[in-house]
């Protein structure tokens, strides 16, 4: 019987990536897996005419300070979930980093959420979890946080208390 | 905490879909979950600038009793290893049923290997994987084609003798069909 002994999850610590790594405590809880929780700092550079512009290191490690104290708060938030969850922390383009630390690790199961923070709401799935999913040649879980729209975060701040959402067609839910 | 109770695979007998199969038992039986092993076959339609031509209904019968039996084959093979298997045939476009399925039995974890037997290697993502990590609300387990050549010996065959009679890849699609029983377009 084969299970996953290693399972990575990386993070941008979204919605979806947080129910990503409750997915992965299932998981890992039923096949006593370990997780690896990865941030990968993004390296966000602008092209301008001659040239392109790159973070300053300052940046970098002010990016890298927030991942760390993300990390640490995850772990921290499950520290009784039964599993024992590790940290590691990279910088770099995400898909690459990813796939990199699958194989480092010895990973043998990829779970995440098919939207992180960064990208239009009109690209319902993440445009990392897309490249991963189509070229890890591990097992990918892909978990779907709620839909980043408009409608939540203006019943968020109030706005709309008698709005009509139809559910199934045979009755209607007042949210 | 969110628990998985279960979960639905999307199958079309290939050797990639088996493979998915075996990683959703071993994670079933994990989670003291239950499977539901999905199929969906297509009637073929013929478009003509007039019309449509239609399978008779004959021709229709013949083509569900043959997915019925490859399903059967499927699931009591599965129930060898794992007792808590079902299997729903379905009519219609794979992409669409096994979402269906997966919300009309409220499965909380769908199981699809990354290409069936009908998707070009040159797509890197099957059109069923590719649509259903797009479109599903539940989570989604895609499993890699290419685990199969790398891990047949240890987990797809339990029994010793079965690793040989792996056949190589361009005789897949023919194993394929011979079970299955016609040769799908």
């Amino acid at each position: 019987m084969s299970r996953f002994e290693t399972i990575l999850v990386p993070t941008d610590f979204g919605e979806s990536a947080e129910l990503a790594l409750d997915h992965a405590i299932t998981i890992g809880r039923a096949m006593s897996s370990k997780i690896v929780l990865l941030y990968a700092c993004p390296l966000l550079t602008g092209a301008a005419l001659d040239g392109s512009i790159v973070p300053s290191p300052e940046v970098i490690e002010m990016m890298q300070e927030a991942g760390r104290k993300g990390l640490a708060r995850a772990i921290e938030n499950r520290k009784n979930c039964g599993v024992e969850i590790r940290s590691l922390e990279t910088v770099g383009d995400p898909r690459s980093c990813i796939l990199d630390a699958a194989k480092q690790n010895g990973a043998d199961l990829i779970v995440m959420g098919t939207h992180g923070r960064h990208g239009v709401s009109r690209f319902l799935f993440g445009s990392t979890a897309e490249a991963i999913v189509r070229t890890s040649p591990i097992p990918v879980l892909t978990v779907r946080g709620p839909a980043p729209n408009a409608l939540q975060s203006l019943l968020a701040q109030g706005v709309g208390a008698a709005i009509l959402v139809p559910a199934k067609g045979d009755s209607l839910t007042v949210a | 905490m969110n628990g998985i109770s279960k979960i639905v695979v999307a199958t079309d007998f290939s050797d990639a879909s088996d493979h998915a199969i075996d990683r959703a038992l071993s994670l079933a039986e994990s989670l003291k979950a239950s499977v539901i092993l999905v199929h969906a076959y297509g009637l073929p339609v013929y478009g003509f600038p007039d019309g449509v031509l239609l399978p008779s209904p004959e021709v229709a019968a013949n083509i569900s009793d043959v997915a019925q039996e490859a399903l059967d084959r499927t699931l009591n093979r599965a129930r060898e290893r794992f007792s808590k298997v079902t299997g729903v045939l379905r009519e219609g476009d794979a992409r669409e049923e096994v979402e269906a399925v997966a919300r009309d039995v409220g499965a909380d974890l769908i199981v699809t290997g990354s290409h069936g037997r009908t998707g070009f290697k040159r797509w890197v993502l099957g059109s069923v994987a590719d649509r259903i990590v797009h479109t599903s609300p539940i989570p989604v387990l895609v499993v890699p084609s290419a685990e199969v050549t790398k891990t047949s010996s240890q987990s797809v065959s339990s029994s010793p003798g079965a690793a040989s009679a792996t056949p190589p890849a361009t005789t897949q699609d023919e194993a394929a069909t011979r079970r299955f029983g016609y040769e799908p377009f």
